[in-house]
């Protein structure tokens, strides 16, 4: 392999994993607070990328303009979601199963009105770029990479930035990391947990609307665009550690470099196999994921 | 009156955790409630600081109002604040969070003036501040989860079985701390299984058996009364 290809390859796969990084952080964000698996992240997807869409095409908007309409969206539509699909189970303290079923019927629910918003063809974002490519010289060596990528991996960076910096340096980035460890003695701290429940969710739609816009860039807008890329999400944030945002940032990369290179090497066909066998062999070796944290499933 | 509780019963499922009791707590002193396992003691603080719901007709008057029916969060705000059994420290939070969380309701100057009272009282907190809490050990994590609860600024402390675990010295040292809380104007309300430390440190003691408050008193009378000493003190009269 040549040295340009690596480079190439590898940028790639980091600016793939920009992406995925986005949904596996929010995925695990909402799976650290409420301790299951939101089936609906993907809706949430595809749902503020058509939204961005919408709105872009009505007013005209560039990419920064659709970008922070799908923030918006997303943050309207991760609000939305909890409070019609989960407050009410949150507050009866229900089993698992009742989650696990409303997160699917909600999920299919905005899946359908995407689709029947969409139309039979998917749709496209107007040329937001005024050339697809870019050719970079580092060191006398000439690299082509996508606008695209290098604007969703620049976007990916600053959107993680600024949550690790939501999370770690302000008095409600603690709150949600106090309420992840335990609710109840959260709540004795004079924390407020279904508010704590609803930032999450608006967090998470944030940044699955970021993740969309790209995405919508790179494959069109169609319902289950959302559905296809969540899969990626979930793996990265297993692959990292389920519970650990840190490890679903790890994660993503480490899923969109590997991907990247499997399609260099093997096809982008069989890349597609073999990244799930891959990553099975993984969860055979280490389950409890990069990071370590083995989280346990709330009873 | 500070804390004043009527008629207060409470269901887990199917079972009575509580029946009808009535308490009552006066301001700047500390009040025990002992009983075995079992007997309903951490429902009762539970129920106080709003986790738990009591059934209809159970009244918990907290300088006057009434917080019966109140969330937990609002209920600290009130000034109430529980320090739950086991510690509960967040333990993958350092130190330093695990505080600031506790003054969750403050920021800005106030919060770190609590800040720094609450570390000069426990300067093992303050050494190590950048620590995971869950790396503590069993006596650290109980000076943190008292702490932790003072960043609130309490009127009223709940405090739930704090010694549980805890080696003899270590045991000595947070009755010696609770008494400075008292001091600094800080009611406390006091569950333990440890009785004759819970009754020679309180002003006034109930007795919780089965969900019924079966005896109450000052600390002195209860450590004399023959049922108490035969139950809790483990010595035959």
């Amino acid at each position: 392999m040549a040295i340009t290809a690596f480079v190439q390859t590898l940028f790639n796969g980091l600016a793939i994993g920009g992406s995925y990084s986005l949904i596996a952080v929010g995925f695990c964000l909402v799976y650290s607070i409420m301790k299951f698996t939101n089936f609906a992240h993907g809706s949430m997807i595809s749902a503020a990328a058509f939204v961005s869409y919408w709105v872009c095409n009505r007013f005209n908007l560039g990419l920064l303009g659709s970008l922070f309409a799908a923030i918006a969206a997303g943050a309207l539509i991760g609000s939305i979601t909890e409070f019609l699909a989960f407050r009410r189970i949150e507050k009866k303290s229900a089993s698992n199963f009742y989650f696990f079923v409303s997160s699917l019927t909600w999920g299919t629910f905005v899946e359908q009105l995407v689709n029947n918003g969409v139309g039979i063809r998917a749709l496209a974002f107007p040329k937001f770029y005024p050339s697809l490519s870019l050719k970079i010289t580092v060191f006398g060596t000439k690299y082509t990479i996508m606008t695209n990528y290098l604007y969703m991996f620049v976007s990916a960076v600053i959107v993680l930035g600024l949550l690790f910096v939501f999370l770690y340096k302000t008095k409600y980035g603690r709150a949600i990391r106090a309420t992840s460890f335990d609710r109840d003695t959260a709540n004795l701290m004079g924390i407020n947990v279904a508010m704590t429940i609803q930032i999450v969710f608006i967090l998470a739609g944030i940044m699955a609307g970021v993740g969309g816009v790209f995405l919508g860039v790179k494959n069109k807008i169609y319902a289950q665009l959302g559905s296809d890329v969540v899969t990626k999400g979930f793996i990265s944030s297993v692959l990292g550690g389920l519970g650990s945002v840190y490890g679903a940032v790890i994660g993503a990369f480490v899923l969109g470099v590997v991907e990247q290179f499997l399609v260099y090497f093997v096809g982008s066909n069989m890349a597609r196999v073999v990244i799930f066998v891959l990553m099975l062999v993984f969860l055979l070796i280490r389950p409890q994921g990069i990071s370590g944290v083995m989280v346990k499933d709330k009873a | 009156m500070m804390l004043e509780i009527n008629r207060l019963s409470v269901n887990y499922g199917h079972i009575q955790a509580l029946h009808d009791v009535a308490l009552t707590a006066e301001q700047g002193s500390i009040v025990s409630i002992i009983g075995a396992n079992g007997a309903g003691k951490s429902t009762l603080l539970r129920t106080i600081s709003g986790l738990n719901s009591p059934k209809n007709g159970g009244s918990i008057r907290f300088l006057g109002k009434e917080i019966v029916s109140l969330a937990p969060h609002k209920i600290v705000r009130a000034g109430i604040v529980h320090v739950p059994e086991g510690r509960k420290v967040f333990a993958g939070l350092s130190v330093l969070d695990n505080l600031k969380i506790g003054g969750f309701l403050y920021k800005g100057a106030e919060l770190q003036k609590t800040l720094d009272h609450v570390l000069t009282m426990f300067p093992i907190l303050a050494e190590r501040k950048d620590q995971f809490a869950g790396t503590l050990s069993g006596g650290e994590q109980q000076m943190l989860a008292i702490g932790r609860g003072l960043m609130a600024q309490p009127k009223l402390l709940l405090l739930d079985e704090p010694s549980l675990g805890l080696a003899p010295i270590v045991i000595n040292t947070v009755f010696k701390m609770i008494n400075e809380i008292r001091d600094s104007g800080v009611s406390i309300l006091l569950v333990e299984q440890n009785a004759r430390k819970a009754l020679t440190i309180c002003d006034k003691a109930y007795v919780l058996e089965n969900g019924y408050i079966r005896k109450e008193g000052t600390g002195q009378a209860l450590l004399n009364d023959p049922d108490v000493i035969t139950a809790f003190l483990g010595e035959s009269v």
